[in-house]
This record gives C-alpha cells, structure tokens and sequence, in this order.
C-alpha cells in the first residue's frame, strides 16, 4: 500500500516524537523522574481507550478513572497475594476485569442514548474511590502498597520499564489507527456521525456502541495494570473522579477522534499536571479553562485543527477542484455500467404497505396508506409539506413503528424488524438532509456500504488477516462503482465538506446502491440540484429501474415525478388520495385541488 | 417504625433538593436541548454564598437570600454565553457542549475550593427556629421541612410560568420545535438566556435552603449534579412532576438505605435505583413509555 504525502508527513511526526520519548530517560535520568513519566505513560493509555469510545464512536464517557481504578486494584491486588506473577500477568487479569466493568456498566448505560452514559459513567467515577475506601480487599483509605510487601520484585524497572510502558504506548496507537482504518472503526464513525445513518447502513448502533465501549476499557484496564507496577501503589487518592475530567479534557484538547490525539493530549495534560508545583491548587481552574476553550473554539483539538488547518490551506492552493457543482461531465451521460443488484433475502416479490398508521400526539401523520412498489418499477410519493410522506417512508425502513397495518418485503413480514434488519434485508435509503461523514472522502461515504454484504469478520478486518485486505479492496472497487453509476467517480476524493449540498444528495444515493439493495427509498434527492444534475439524477434512476431495483420516491418536483413514474401516490394528510399511473393523475381534479390548490371547478368564485 | 418514619421526613427533604436541581435541569433542557452538568454546583455556589453572607458576614436573611439569589443567576447567565451559546448554531455537534458544561463546572468548583480553603464545613443559620416540630412521635426539623415547601413553590411557580406567561408560552413552544419557534419571531438565544436565569434561580433557591442542611461542604456540587440526574432518569426525561416523584423516591430511599444497609453506601443507593431503572424501564417511571429510537 502506498502512503500519500499526508501520510509520510504524520507518520514522520509520530517517528520524531516517539524518538524524543524513548531518549528522554538520558536527559532526565533520575528514577523519579522516571517514575512520573511511567505515571504519565500508563494515564495516556487511559486516554487512549476514551478515544475510542468517545472520539470514534461519540459515546461520551466521563468515567474512565473508574475503569483504570477497577484495572489497578485488581493489579494490585493480585501482584500482593502472588508477588512472583509479573507484569504480564497483571495486565492480562486487569484488562479482564476492566472488560467486564466496561459490558456491566455499558450494557444498561447504553439502551438511552445521548448524555445518559456520560452521567452514569460520571457517577462510576465518583462511585469507585468510595466503595474502594470502605473495602477491606482494597486496603480501605489508605489503599494497597507493594512496596510494602518484602516478596515483590519489580521486574523490569527503571528505564527498561520505562521503555517497556513506551512500547505498549506505541503498539496502542497503532492498534487504534488499524481499528479506526477498518470496517469496525468504520462502524463506529458511522455511528457518531448519526446513529440513523448506522441504522441505514444496517448497522446494529447497540451492539457497535457497547463493543466500542466495551473495547475502550480494555486499555483503560491496562494503564491501571501499568500504574499499579511502576508506582507500586494504589489507593482511592489516586483514581479520583477528577482524574476522569483531565483524562477527559486530555482527550478533547490533544483531538477527539484522532488516532495521535490522546496521547499528545495525554502528554500535555497529564505531564502538565506533574509539573505545576506550587500552580497545582489552580489544577482545576487552568485545565476548565483549556478545555471549555477547546472545546467551544476548537473542538476537533490540536491534533485535529492542525490537520483541517493544513487541508485548508491544500485545498486553497489547489486550483478549483473537479467541482460537483460544475455541469456534470459529459462521460456521466454514457449508458452507466451494468449494476446487478444482489437478490434480496426476501426474494423477487414487491415492498407492499398495507393500512399502514402512525400518530404523534393525537396527529394522525400517516392513516391507512396502501402501496405497493414492484421490482424494476419507480413509485413516486407525493404531496404536501406535512402531509405524511417522509413518516411514510420512515415506517417502512423501520424508524418508526407501526401502530396498525404491515410492511411486507415478498412474503415477509418486516414491521417489526429493527431499522438494521430491514437495511440488510435490502432496503436502502437516502436522507433529507444528508447524513454524511462531513471531513471523511466521498469515497470512504460509499465504502461502508460497499463492505455491507461482504463477507470478513472484525478481527481479521483490524488485523489485516486474510479476508481482511481483500475485502478492502473489493469494497473500494464496489464503492467506486457505485459512485461512476451517479456520475461521481471523479469526485470520489474530495472531502464531502467542500461539496456543495446538492452533490451531497447525489453521495447519499451512491452510497445507497452500493448496499445493493433491492429497493431503494429516495428522500428528496432532487431538492437543492442544478439542472444538469437534476438530468444525470434522471438517468440515474432509469438505469436503477432497469437493472431491477424497486424505487421509492419522495419528492417535491412533480414534473419530474410524472415524466419517470410508473406508479405514483398522492398523500394529503396522511391519506393515500388518489393512485395510479402519471396520465391518469394529470387531470384528477382532488388532485390538483389538494396539491396545487386549485379550486374545484364548480365551487362558485372563479374568475 | 419512628426511626424509620423519621428517615422518610429527612429523605423527603434531601429528595427535594435533588429535586430542584433536575428541575433546573428540566428547565434549560427544555429551552435549548443542553444538559446542564453545572447545575450541581451552581446549587453548591449557593450554599457557600449563604454561608458567606449569614455566617460570616452576618446579614439578615432576606438579604442574603437576595444576594444569593442574583449572585447564583448572575453566575449561570455566564455559563450559558460563555460555554452554552456558542454550540447553540452547531446542531449537530451533541458531545461538546456537555463537555463545556463539565469544564465550566470543574471551573466553578476550584475556585469556591480555593477561596474556601482547606476548612470543615461550618454550619449555617437557618431562618426557621431550630427546634423540631412534634407530630405524635415524629419529629420534623423545620429547616427540613422548608426544603420540601421551597420545591413545591418553585415547581409550581416554574409550572405557572409556563402555562400564564407569554415568555413561558415560547419557551415551551422552543421546547417543541427550535426552528419552528426562530420562524415565529421567538429568538433562540434569548430563550437560552432565559432557561439558565431560571435555571441560576432555582439552583440559588436550593443552594439557600439546603444550605443549614448539609452546611458549607465545597464538594457537593458534583453529587447533587448526578443526583438531580437520577431523579429525572426515575421520573422519566421531560416531566416535571415525574423529576419531583423521582427526587422523593431517591431520597427517602437513600436515607432508608442508611438506616437499614450502610451509610457508608449511600452513594450505591442512588446507583442501585439507576440502574433498575434503565434496566426494566429506560424512560423511566414517567417517561414516554418507549424508547424513541433505538
């Protein structure tokens, strides 16, 4: 795999540093000195584990100190009772102890989304020192020390140790490059990016956020373990719960969601802390201040700000890029290359919704609508702002529930599937306002996708084992593809923020196919584009129709409805009222009433 | 049976304060979808301000309360433009003002910590007399007793704000719809003003009354964060008076958790709750009965 000169220019800095961390025992030798570095170390592995949960996945988690607590007691613990275990041992049994905390704390936090896990890892936080203060196997106030236990030896030590916390510092970051650069760290960015995209990309968004939070314990645990050995000594002191706020702001200053971050964070942060001398009582106040700033002025942090800085000045040096707003070239007009959709799990039969109902509040939005979209055939849904077509359209791809009537996909009932299942059954969709990862490539939008239906397990996938790199491979091909069928293979590289918003729309219906789906339900794709597009979107849908996918569409431009339609369905508050081909909706008078406010003839006052 | 009795009446008490603070937390999140984890601490602002003013300085109460009421306000107001406005225009960033929220908070609490110093808690006056109120063989402290009336007349007073006055009207209105609101003239950035001045005002009222409860302790202000926090998760997001039934249930149950388990457990007590609670019904008690997406 080659590297690009963004990525030589990264690489080089992680050398450089690693560089000076691995000499920095020549110049401050001395064994206290050290032992505050290993202090720093194993911390930054901490912030390292609350990236992945919080940077990658955007599951705030306020409660890391607890889980490197759970990891150091149990280090502890063991190395007091077996002091010839080593240190291996005592990071194995503290990374399966802090695994298991992550899933007992994880399993309930996580079923309400949003701040409820951060509140509830907080209150872990603050919950842990104080049980740990009150229990016997942890030594009470005044914690556990190996120093005093005659049978403990500490094996390695000093800078030997030293180097050995550095390693696993470094095998962490890359571990967490590998996993953020695979289908699982895919998942997770899909995830934070809205959780209705996961769901649309038939991602299971629970079970992907407590494997997140699952997988961030572990290096939680393992700097507990670390901890525990090169300072010899835990106690309720030392695992306060304002030690999860600056691992917390260490994380958010050096760069949520970047693989360096936590650990320049870390390092600043933590390694601040140890130096502030007669500072340490304005701790609290200078590091509220550094992480309000951040995270109000420059939330993507320095790691972050340093890298959109440099693509900004990139893309400012660049002459224009290959614009999507541009008429479209002429190449995407030629017949686009032959898309076989795969057969979907329920066979060849039709999306059929029957008596479907939904209300919010005593509002009926959707009441007792039928419809039925074949294969190869376009369905166009429309009607008025508020009158039910896109909670039509959630029902069916399972966002909402039902409250009377089904949703059938051949003979299969799939009302009741969640969101995921029904993405994976093989309905796709696009959104109103595009979900989209918004610095990532428009390439690596469409790849999540692509990889839906290819088959590599998580592990081999981080690891880059057969399957993995494979499977890689041929989802990029897929996504490439599915991109040169919407007439954006030339774009595939720009970031999609520097897209303009209708493009985006074009993005979302790629993205769509390369499910390979046998339906797609296509919210708006048409609102916000040029004319041109508008035309390319045209043929788009034609070629869709004519490889075979079921099309559902929701959309305001009516013109554009009829010419490509077979079947269209008009709602008005939240009843189907007319049905049927496009000729015979042209001159329905409830139609033209209702949609365009005409008024019935016959009704008195027209000039 | 008195002990117990009396365990109730002093959980009630403590239960209101965690009330009024999910109420605060109610009352911000509803205006600007903000979950407010300073609450907490601007309560603990509170009671350090009480203690200030009547222990050391010596005012009357009224007008410590005063004080307390627009310096506890006047702290919040801060909060929301400095740390809660700017993500006000950045809809889809949901991690980064909870974060803020957390940094002003550490903020708030450093610098009591420090001004306080390295002292005890020291007692506060209250406005009540001292001594207990005799009901059979239950005795009530009055100061106890003024934290529970205190959140039933804010509660009421919140509930009358919004129902009577055409600020509580595009308040609840923002609540609903953001957007929809901003189109009707209604600014979203005065309503966010607005939610952490009556968020500042009820913390200062809990800070104030709880204040000869738990005396003049800098650490609580986390505590009583997360403990407002689990009075809504009980009650269920969004209802008022299901925070209030949340903040009764968690109290009492704390104080029955003392007498009968560990006081030294307290804080499991809460925990405890919480997680039967996400357990068998994650909207809680009062809540829209189901998840709204999962």
């Amino acid at each position: 795999m080659g590297l690009g000169p963004a990525e030589r220019r990264r690489l080089g800095a992680c050398a450089a540093g690693a560089l000076v961390l691995a000499l920095a025992p020549l110049a401050f030798g001395s064994p206290y000195r050290l032992d505050q570095f290993d202090y720093i170390l194993s911390l930054v592995m901490v912030a390292i584990g609350l990236n992945v949960a919080t940077g990658f996945a955007g599951q705030l988690s306020l409660g890391p100190s607890a889980t490197f607590a759970v990891g150091g007691y149990t280090a502890v613990v063991l190395a007091n009772d077996h002091p010839g275990v080593g240190l291996a041992a005592m990071a194995v049994a503290a990374m399966a102890a802090a695994g298991v905390f992550g899933l007992v704390v994880g399993l309930p936090a996580l079923r309400v989304g949003g701040f409820y896990l951060a509140n509830v890892t907080l209150f872990f936080a603050l919950l842990v020192p104080i049980v740990a203060t009150n229990l016997s196997v942890t030594g009470r106030a005044n914690g556990i020390s190996l120093v005093a236990n005659p049978a403990f030896v500490q094996s390695p030590s000093g800078a030997a140790l030293y180097e050995t916390t550095l390693a696993v510092v470094g095998l962490l970051t890359l571990g967490c490059w590998a996993l953020l650069h695979s289908r699982v760290g895919r998942e997770f960015v899909a995830v934070r990016t809205s959780e209705e995209l996961a769901l649309a990309l038939g991602i299971p968004t629970y079970r992907a956020k407590l494997a997140a939070f699952g997988l961030s314990s572990l290096p939680a645990g393992l700097g507990g373990a670390f901890y525990a050995f090169s300072q010899q000594f835990v106690s309720p002191g030392s695992v306060s719960v304002s030690l999860s706020i600056y691992l917390v702001a260490a994380c958010v200053i050096g760069g949520l969601g970047s693989v360096t971050g936590p650990v320049v964070g870390g390092l600043l942060v933590i390694g601040l802390g140890q130096f502030l001398g007669s500072l340490a009582q304005y701790e609290g106040v200078i590091f509220g201040v550094a992480l309000a700033a951040f995270a109000v002025a420059l939330p993507q942090g320095i790691v972050g700000s340093g890298e959109a800085l440099r693509a900004a000045v990139a893309s400012y040096v660049r002459s224009a890029p290959l614009g999507p707003g541009r008429p479209a070239p002429p190449e995407a007009r030629r017949p686009a290359p032959a898309w076989a959709p795969a057969p979907p799990a329920g066979g060849a039969g039709s999306l059929v919704v029957s008596g479907a109902r939904r209300s919010f509040g005593g509002v009926v939005a959707v009441d007792g609508v039928d419809l039925e979209v074949a294969r190869g055939q376009l369905h166009g849904l429309i009607g008025s702002n508020g009158s039910g077509k896109t909670t039509l359209l959630n029902l069916v791809c399972g966002f909402y529930r039902l409250e009377a009537g089904q949703v059938r996909l051949g003979e299969a009932r799939i009302d009741h599937l969640p969101a995921w299942r029904v993405a994976r059954a093989g309905v796709a969709r696009t959104f109103q306002t595009p979900q989209l990862v918004a610095e990532a490539s428009v390439l690596d939008n469409v790849v999540p996708a692509a990889e839906r239906h290819l088959r590599c397990n998580a592990v081999a996938s981080v690891l880059r084992l057969p399957p993995g790199p494979r499977t890689a491979r041929a989802a990029r091909a897929r996504a490439l593809e599915a991109l040169e069928l919407v007439g954006l293979a030339k774009a595939a590289s720009e970031r999609v923020a520097e897209l303009p918003h209708g493009t985006r729309r074009v993005v979302e219906v790629a993205r769509a196919l390369a499910l390979e789906p046998g339906f797609v339900l296509l919210d708006e794709p048409a609102a916000g584009l040029g004319q041109s597009e508008v035309e390319r979107l045209k043929s788009v849908l034609a070629s869709m129709v004519a490889a075979g996918l079921g099309v559902l569409l929701v959309e305001h431009n009516v013109p554009l409805v009829l010419e490509l339609a077979d079947r269209v369905t008009v709602l008005h508050q939240g009843r189907a009222i007319a049905q049927g081909g496009p000729e015979s909706l042209r001159g329905n008078q409830l139609v033209a009433q209702v949609f365009l406010g005409r008024e019935l003839a016959g009704s008195g006052d027209q000039p | 049976m008195s002990l117990a009795i009396n365990a109730v009446v002093a959980g009630l008490a403590i239960g209101s304060v965690y009330g009024l603070v999910a109420l605060g937390y109610t009352v911000v999140f509803n205006a600007t979808r903000v979950f407010n984890l300073a609450q907490g601490d601007l309560v603990m602002l509170g009671v350090l301000l009480s203690w200030y003013l009547l222990d050391v300085r010596h005012w009357p109460q009224v007008a410590a309360l005063a004080c307390v009421l627009v310096g506890v306000t006047a702290v919040s107001l801060a909060e929301e433009r400095l740390v809660v406005r700017p993500f006000l225009s950045r809809p889809r960033d949901n991690i980064g003002w909870f974060i803020a929220t957390l940094a002003f908070s550490l903020v708030v609490e450093t610098v009591v910590t420090d001004l306080y110093g390295e002292n005890p808690p020291q007692p506060v006056p209250s406005p009540l007399p001292s001594r207990a109120i005799h009901l059979g063989s239950v005795s009530i402290v009055p100061k106890l007793l003024l934290a529970f009336l205190a959140l039933v007349a804010v509660t009421a007073a919140v509930e009358a704000f919004y129902r009577r006055t055409w600020l509580g009207t595009a308040m609840r209105a923002t609540a609903e719809d953001r957007e929809v609101a901003a189109l009707r003239g209604i600014s979203p950035t005065r309503m966010s003003a607005l939610a952490f001045g009556i968020g500042g005002l009820v913390a200062a009222v809990a800070g104030y009354v709880v204040a000869p409860i738990v005396f003049s302790d800098v650490t609580i202000g986390l505590n009583y964060s997360l403990k407002g926090f689990i009075a809504l998760a009980i009650g269920g997001f969004g209802s008022i008076r299901g925070a209030l039934i949340g903040a009764w249930v968690l109290g009492v149950g704390e104080q029955l958790f003392d007498l009968y388990v560990s006081p030294r457990y307290e804080v499991v007590a809460g925990l405890a709750l919480l997680m039967a609670v996400l357990a068998v019904r994650p909207t809680g008690l009062f809540g829209p009965g189901r998840l709204r997406r999962v």
